[in-house]
């Protein structure tokens, strides 16, 4: 009953905080505003639920009329870039991936927003401190949080059970023994298919595989590479293991997510790490042939690793931001969409496309209702680990993915490639 | 020779109603080149206030002679277009042989042909993604039913294997645009040059030899011109199917060159890529041209 009056409490007092600059907005002075905004087509949050989003913050302030342009993934980086050297921003308000943190920051394309936080956000500890850290240069904050995604981990339970599995692997151990009886048994050809695709999901698989095994930074703390000791050496060493042995499909290497989910939900691989995505599509009819096999788990990890969690994933987070060229009458309309579209309230309306940022939503009746694997989402949302946060992460990325790649099909020893790995990126400094 | 009044008003009036094109030209076609050319000349920095230029000379031409990726990816692309050019050429000229003979349903076997050329490449290349994907893809399906291969190839996985799959996906697209141009050379070639040459006893084989190759050879020479030019365009087919890898096995210059500029925010390196390769184009069909100039007058 406690627990429902605060949630009231927190939902009215998000309401008003949202309405009271809305009345001053209605005031007949409110000047014309025409915000322009760029986002991503994808799902989740999908072009028609920021539409949604759109026209509810138009009620609330008649005098902005916001213009979404939506693009592919593959188009926003260089978007964002040309709109930043523009002598007037193309684009008020921008989505950022997580990724391009470092560079948006450092090369100051993006303004930084901890006063715009500090001053209107009074409930900022509800988001996690790892979503916080994937958009913060330094104690510079250069996006708002708005869509929090992650992995985890899926396994097909009558194929464990087959294989004599009644639990699903809690250490690397575990799981590489699952996997070999399920092969040896012949209950599966390749009990394992991931998306190993040389493109920046590889990137993400070798970072989350790099976690399970203690530590998922590919940088030390003086910033230095070192793809080629500790646990970033045997997540490389471990997964070529599990191409060589046949334990992962060899269709890993040219399979991107949705391929890599295909493989799990026909019921051909026992095993899948990949993004919330999955969840739905397992338990689709028209998409899955192994409705109600399908269970979403933590990760398995190595003895010791994130004694909080036991589990260690990847994040794949992403914020709105201020473009730095936005004229400075606009900046405070900007701010104010950015608050109302990460704002709990909006977030909770739209629990059925994304998982929201907010811990207080996500742990809500609401969402454990809609979502039965809540609390494992928590898990491992918590257990997340973020990419290197660094002004050259595109080209620090395209030689991970090229060197990585290499070394799971075997064209290079394991050993040479995480070496080469750490001398090129070493080089990209000098 | 004097020139009339007339003319000189004639002459103004000319000027005046072709300075609105030569305008559009310039604004859309030499500014950026010339820009372009000074982009590269100068070290660029993306700032919020804009681009900063600082004069650098040659540092870039430099920079990016020395950068491996650069000699990789121009290699793949000279590679890649021979091979295609020349597999277009052979397989367009056959359908074109073929196309020109006086058979029923002429007509509509010349539109089915195009069909791949009418497709934009972004679609068939991931047409292909599919055709190639191993698990799904139909031709593992294929080849297995067939018992050909034991378990499902990896067509993208390996360089030369993923070369060779993009080099069919490309030949499959464009091998009717050569075939188009071959067959429009064919109907251009007088039928009684047959006709004496069969009085005179000649065979087919003698005849394509001596008539139908030598007066085929411009045609020849601008399909092979467009389709270099084209290649050395190439960008949206890899881009789709393989994303440059594995490695950079697959990344032709076009593709490098917007990683340098856009991913790895290298203004300068990357025009000065750019404008390299514009002029490796301009020689090529320099010397194209010049050599279709030949040929032509042998035949005139």
């Amino acid at each position: 009953m406690k627990q429902k009056w605060m949630q009231l409490l927190l939902g009215l007092s998000t309401v008003a905080s949202l309405v009271a600059p809305a009345s001053m907005a209605n005031a007949a002075t409110a000047p014309k505003v025409v915000l322009k905004v760029l986002y991503m087509n994808q799902a989740g949050y999908t072009t028609t639920v920021l539409r949604q989003m759109g026209k509810q913050f138009q009620k609330e302030y008649p005098n902005v009329t916001i213009q979404f342009t939506f693009l592919p993934y593959t188009q926003m980086h260089s978007a964002v870039l040309t709109s930043a050297a523009a002598p007037t921003a193309q684009y008020d308000v921008v989505l950022s991936d997580l990724i391009w943190t470092g560079e948006f920051g450092s090369r100051g394309y993006t303004l930084p927003l901890n006063s715009y936080i500090k001053q209107n956000v009074k409930n900022a500890n509800q988001i996690p401190q790892s979503v916080w850290n994937g958009f913060k240069v330094g104690n510079k904050i250069m996006a708002m949080p708005f869509l929090a995604n992650f992995q985890n981990f899926y396994y097909n339970k009558n194929l464990l059970k087959k294989a004599g599995f009644n639990a699903p692997p809690k250490t690397m151990t575990q799981w590489l023994h699952q996997m070999k009886v399920l092969k040896a048994k012949h209950i599966v050809q390749y009990p394992y298919e991931d998306s190993w695709l040389q493109a920046e999901g590889l990137v993400c698989d070798y970072v989350r595989t790099a976690g399970e095994f203690g530590n998922g930074n590919l940088f030390n703390a003086n910033g230095q590479p070192i793809m080629n000791q500790g646990p970033a050496l045997k997540a490389l060493q471990w997964m070529r293991m599990l191409y060589a042995d046949g334990l992962a499909n060899p269709n890993s290497l040219t399979a991107d997510e949705p391929t890599a989910a295909n493989a799990f939900a026909s019921g051909q691989v026992a095993f899948n790490t990949n993004w919330t995505f999955v969840t739905g599509i397992m338990d689709t009819k028209s998409e899955s042939k192994i409705v109600g096999q399908g269970v979403v788990t933590t990760f398995p990890v190595a003895p010791g690793t994130n004694k909080a969690t036991h589990s260690a994933d990847i994040s794949g987070f992403q914020g709105l931001a201020i473009a730095a060229n936005t004229p400075a009458n606009l900046r405070p309309w900007a701010w104010k969409w950015i608050q109302f579209a990460t704002s709990p309230a909006v977030q909770a309306q739209h629990l059925h496309s994304q998982w929201p940022v907010w811990s207080q939503i996500a742990n809500s009746p609401k969402e454990k209702k809609l979502n039965k694997w809540a609390s494992v989402y928590q898990q491992n949302l918590n257990s997340v680990y973020n990419r290197p946060v660094i002004a050259n992460y595109l080209q620090v990325s395209s030689i991970i993915q090229q060197y990585v790649h290499e070394a799971i099909a075997g064209t290079i020893p394991v050993k040479q490639a995480a070496d080469e790995m750490v001398q090129q990126i070493n080089q990209l400094k000098g | 020779m004097r020139v009339s009044k007339l003319e000189r008003k004639n002459a103004i009036a000319g000027y005046i109603l072709v300075t609105p094109a030569l305008l559009v030209i310039g604004l859309v076609t030499i500014f950026p080149i010339l820009y372009s050319v000074w982009m590269s000349l100068n070290h660029i920095q993306s700032t919020v206030n804009g681009f900063q230029f600082t004069f650098n000379g040659l540092t870039n031409y430099v920079k990016i002679f020395n950068y491996q990726p650069f000699w990789q990816a121009l290699q793949f692309t000279t590679i890649y277009a021979i091979v295609t050019v020349f597999i277009e050429l052979a397989l367009g000229l056959l359908v074109a042989l073929a196309l020109n003979q006086p058979i029923k349903g002429r007509g509509i076997a010349v539109a089915i042909m195009l069909i791949p050329w009418t497709l934009i490449t972004v679609i068939s290349a991931q047409m292909w993604h599919y055709i190639y994907e191993p698990t799904f893809g139909v031709l593992n399906f294929i080849l297995m039913q067939l018992h050909m291969i034991s378990s499902p190839v990896l067509w993208l996985g390996a360089p030369q294997l993923a070369t060779i799959s993009m080099m069919v996906a490309d030949v499959w697209k464009t091998t009717p645009f050569v075939t188009l141009i071959l067959l429009s050379g064919l109907q251009l070639i007088p039928a009684d040059l047959y006709e004496a040459s069969k009085i005179d006893g000649a065979g087919i084989w003698r005849s394509f030899w001596k008539i139908t190759f030598p007066l085929l050879r411009p045609s020849i020479g601008l399909a092979a011109l467009f389709r270099i030019l084209q290649a050395f365009g190439l960008f949206d087919l890899p881009y789709v199917l393989t994303s440059g890898g594995p490695g950079n096995s697959t990344t032709p210059i076009a593709m490098l060159t917007f990683q340098v500029l856009f991913n790895m925010d290298k203004f300068g390196p990357g025009t000065a890529m750019a404008v390299t390769t514009v002029g490796i184009v301009i020689v090529l069909a320099l010397i194209f041209l010049k050599a279709l100039r030949t040929q032509v007058g042998e035949v005139d």
